[in-house]
């Protein structure tokens, strides 16, 4: 009999491999050292399905550097559990695979079908299962169904995929060049400096997209308002007031815009024309990541990580398409029928599909980008078979909608503008309305819909001025990116790929080097990317980034190779690096300073002691090493504190208390997250123990009187 | 007298701790300090001396805010480029402030270069550093060429 080893990305996905090949669809579930793997019986063949956790394998230099030395050119592919001390249980992973993989005669690689996926399984295939990546094969698919995985297991590849994993090896490896370099030399040019250790970071994409956000910062600190006025006007007509807009938008004096409400003043329009244009909307394309990302933020705020998690999970149920697409096409081997047939099988959606198939031909809208590797995102038809979180039910919603809508004939709106005359001056009023709902209907109530009625007015009928203003505005800085709007402008500029842009994002918060929703750029990110500029701009120019995206693409595409790639840009990257070694103390004297006051202006809160006025501040004792909120009025007597946290990584929130109206504060741990209020806490804290005490006398009273009198019932059991 | 005879006969330090804060120290008068004391260092003790005076006078925090110590007057970071008077954010901000107020003398018609900072300084709109630079403007008119 011949045994088959499998290996999946994550244990939920090689669950649903072993249950979709196993003969019966109930695989036997093994666990070795808390590892799951899972044995499925198909004809004359034992198939092990065993999972990896993410990357099994990552790079780390080569030989004994010391830990923080730099600059580094020699690197190797180490298991991750020797290279991250929180990564110890990935060796257990390890072990049982090498163990499995001893036994196995055919190895096939179903990770997901991209860059990294691929990766994830050559590393494992070569470095734990001695080589096997030679003669392993692939298989390929885009949801996570029963049908497709067995289709994608009977056409398998006879090999793996060399182009996406020379391509993910080359990401790999330059990313990590980058960033090693580049981060030991500003966190250990600050740390040279003696003002406290503070990691300070950028990368091949991380540089660029701060400097994004660290430049509308820039425009937004700099700018200087200048006015404008405009007119508003509005009119009466049958028991209804309409806003006017005038023909100019903005006006830019005041004597201009004095003189208009002037003239206008009790003024009688006259209808001078009245022009109808119909419009036809096409349907929206169908979702790619990004506008799925995109699409998720604006109606429901999900930040784009949280969407992508939340998208992975619902391809783990086989509800959806793989996630992390750039296509926005939807080729017809999907089944549009099948599919539309599973989504009818949940009553709010059926009258909306037999609307879809009552049509002669289902052809859905497609969009421009393309993906080799994988089609659009589209749901895959099958019902939940566990209750979905609140959040997934949302995205599954928005992205059957979505799907839906594609399918949909064009929306058909009547835009009507009528013109307004007095002497030389117009004023326009605009309405629109839907003729023929379209693919609006499909995706309520995600789209928008303009509907804005007009007075019933002729042409050369006359209509009073009921008020006209000039008002006076000024105008707007520059907004401020948000996680989404941050995604849009990586993707338009090429940086980084679907995959990773969100936990670039993710790990610009986590460096503290932005903040808020509205992403403002802390004082630190201002430094780093000011001193990158003035001594290597090429670290930080999203143009030498992009340039290195496309090559990698040409890797991926069969055009170049890893080698090439890699010796072109380290023969970049050293002479920049040699150069800022040479500067390194002047670096660390300018970063050392701006850590420094940002580490003191994050553990000050913005609140005053409530018994001095003075500042408080996040304190760790000498003594106890525990921290707290102290007053920075000690010296002066005041011994106001409270109590913190002693778990994860403090941040002072701007958010204030609703009860107390104290500064908010943030203890992270890990994934885990929890937001309180010391001074409610505190306060909380002190009822407690006032009740525990209480209950002790209670308890001490209960038992001597019990003492006294036998029998009688204690205090503690009531 | 001449800028060197001066300089000859009160000693550096005095020279610079004489000149006013505000007035600026050409290049050429720079320039001449720097031939003084190399010719001084080389003919007697005192001019090691004065060399330090000198050095210390640029350090010091009167030295700083003026420019001759090439830094921002706001904020001291280092003034990178040629011709600038601020560091490059104050200065954005400054040529910001300079092209609103041609607008604003448009649409106003000639307000007062105080009433226009004081404005600007008021606006929830205007970035930190461009109000930072309207109040410096506002203590210090001369600045506003």
């Amino acid at each position: 009999m011949i045994q088959t080893l499998i290996v999946c990305e994550k244990p939920d996905a090689a669950a649903r491999v072993a249950r979709a090949l196993d003969e019966d669809g109930d695989p036997r579930r093994v666990d070795t050292q808390g590892v799951p793997y899972y044995e499925a019986r198909r004809r004359q063949e034992t198939i092990i399905v065993c999972s990896a956790l993410g990357h099994l394998y990552s790079i780390d230099s080569k030989g004994d550097t010391p830990h923080r030395y730099y600059p580094i050119w020699d690197y190797r592919w180490e298991p991750r559990h020797l290279i991250d001390k929180k990564s110890a249980r990935l060796s257990r992973w390890i072990q049982t695979i090498s163990s499995l993989a001893r036994n196995a005669d055919r190895f096939v690689n179903a990770c997901d079908y991209d860059v990294e996926g691929s990766l994830i399984g050559y590393t494992i295939l070569r470095y734990a299962c001695s080589d096997a990546h030679a003669k392993a094969q692939r298989m390929k698919f885009s949801t996570m169904t029963e049908k497709e995985l067995q289709t994608a297991y009977k056409s398998v590849f006879p090999q793996l995929d060399y182009s996406q994993v020379e391509a993910g090896r080359c990401r790999h490896e330059l990313d990590w060049l980058y960033g090693i370099n580049l981060s030991r030399l500003l966190t250990e040019s600050a740390l040279k400096q003696n003002r406290g250790y503070s990691t300070l970071s950028t990368g091949r994409v991380q540089g660029p997209t701060l400097k994004f956000v660290v430049q509308r910062e820039e425009e937004i600190q700099c700018f200087t308002p200048t006015p404008f006025w405009t007119i508003k006007a509005t009119i009466q007509h049958e028991d209804e007031t309409y806003s006017l807009d005038y023909e100019k938008e903005k006006i830019p004096t005041l004597a201009e815009a004095t003189r208009i409400a002037v003239d206008c003043k009790n003024a009688l329009l006259e209808v001078a024309n009245i022009e109808t244009k119909t419009i036809q909307q096409p349907p929206p394309y169908p979702f790619d990541l990004s506008t799925l990302q995109s699409e998720a933020y604006g109606h429901f705020g999900y930040t784009p990580s949280r969407t992508l998690a939340l998208a992975g999970s619902l391809y783990l149920d086989a509800l959806i398409s793989y996630p992390r697409t750039s296509s926005q096409k939807l080729p017809p081997d999907i089944g549009y029928s099948e599919i539309l047939r599973g989504i009818a099988a949940r009553a709010e959606y059926r009258s909306l599909v037999s609307k879809l198939t009552n049509r002669t031909s289902l052809r859905p809208t497609q969009g421009p980008r393309q993906d080799s590797a994988h089609p659009a995102i589209y749901p895959t038809g099958e019902s939940p078979k566990r209750r979905l979180l609140h959040h997934e039910a949302n995205l599954l919603d928005l992205i059957i909608k979505r799907f839906m809508a594609t399918f949909a004939e064009s929306s058909l709106l009547e835009r009507t503008k009528l013109i307004l005359r007095k002497d030389q001056h117009s004023f326009f009023l605009e309405g629109s309305k839907l003729l023929r709902d379209g693919w609006i209907e499909f995706y309520r109530p995600y789209s928008s819909e303009p509907d804005q009625k007009l007075p019933d007015l002729r042409v050369g009928e006359k209509v009073l001025i009921k008020k006209i203003d000039a008002v006076e505005k000024f105008t707007e800085p520059p907004s401020r990116y948000n996680p989404s709007s941050l995604l849009r402008k990586m993707e338009d500029e090429n940086l980084g790929t679907k995959a990773t842009r969100a936990e670039i994002i993710e790990i610009l918060y986590w460096r503290g080097y932005i903040k808020d929703i509205r992403i403002q750029a802390t004082p630190v990110a201002v430094k780093i990317i000011g001193i990158l500029d003035r001594y290597c701009p090429m670290i930080t120019d999203s143009g030498f980034t992009s340039q290195l995206e496309t090559q990698m693409e040409e890797i991926r595409s069969g055009n170049a190779t890893r080698r090439e790639i890699l010796a072109n840009t380290l023969d970049r990257l050293r002479p920049v690096m040699l150069h800022l070694i040479s500067k390194e103390e002047s670096l660390g004297s300018q970063l050392a300073e701006t850590v420094a006051t940002q580490r003191k202006t994050n553990a000050t809160f913005g609140h005053p002691c409530p018994s001095c006025g003075s500042r408080l501040m996040i304190i760790r004792s000498r003594t106890s090493g525990k921290r707290f909120i102290g007053c920075a009025g000690y010296a002066k007597g005041c011994r106001f504190t409270l109590p913190l946290p002693q778990f994860g990584s403090l941040t002072i929130t701007r958010k204030s208390c609703k009860v107390c109206g104290f500064q908010l504060i943030t203890a992270r741990s890990g994934r885990r997250r929890m937001i309180s209020c010391p001074r409610c806490y505190s306060n909380k804290a002190r009822q407690t123990a006032k009740i525990i005490s209480a209950v002790k006398s209670i308890r001490i009273s209960s038992s001597d009187s019990k003492s006294l009198l036998e029998g009688a019932p204690l205090v503690q059991d009531k | 007298m001449s800028e060197k005879t001066r300089i000859e006969k009160m000693g550096i330090a005095e020279y610079i701790a004489s000149s006013n804060r505000d007035s600026l120290l050409t290049l050429t008068s720079l320039q001449k300090i720097v031939t003084i004391i190399s010719k001084n260092s080389k003919n007697n003790r005192d001019g090691k001396e004065q060399e330090f005076l000198f050095q210390r006078a640029v350090l010091s925090d009167r030295a700083r805010s003026s420019p001759l110590s090439m830094t921002c007057p706001l904020c001291h970071e280092e003034i990178d480029a040629a011709g600038a008077d601020y560091c490059a954010s104050h200065q954005r901000a400054f040529e910001n402030i300079k092209r609103a107020f041609s607008t604003w003398t448009v649409a106003y018609g000639s307000p007062r270069v105080s009433d226009f900072l004081e404005q600007v300084q008021k606006l929830p709109q205007t970035g930190l550093k461009a109000k930072e630079i309207a109040r410096f403007l506002l203590e210090n008119p001369l600045r506003w060429k």
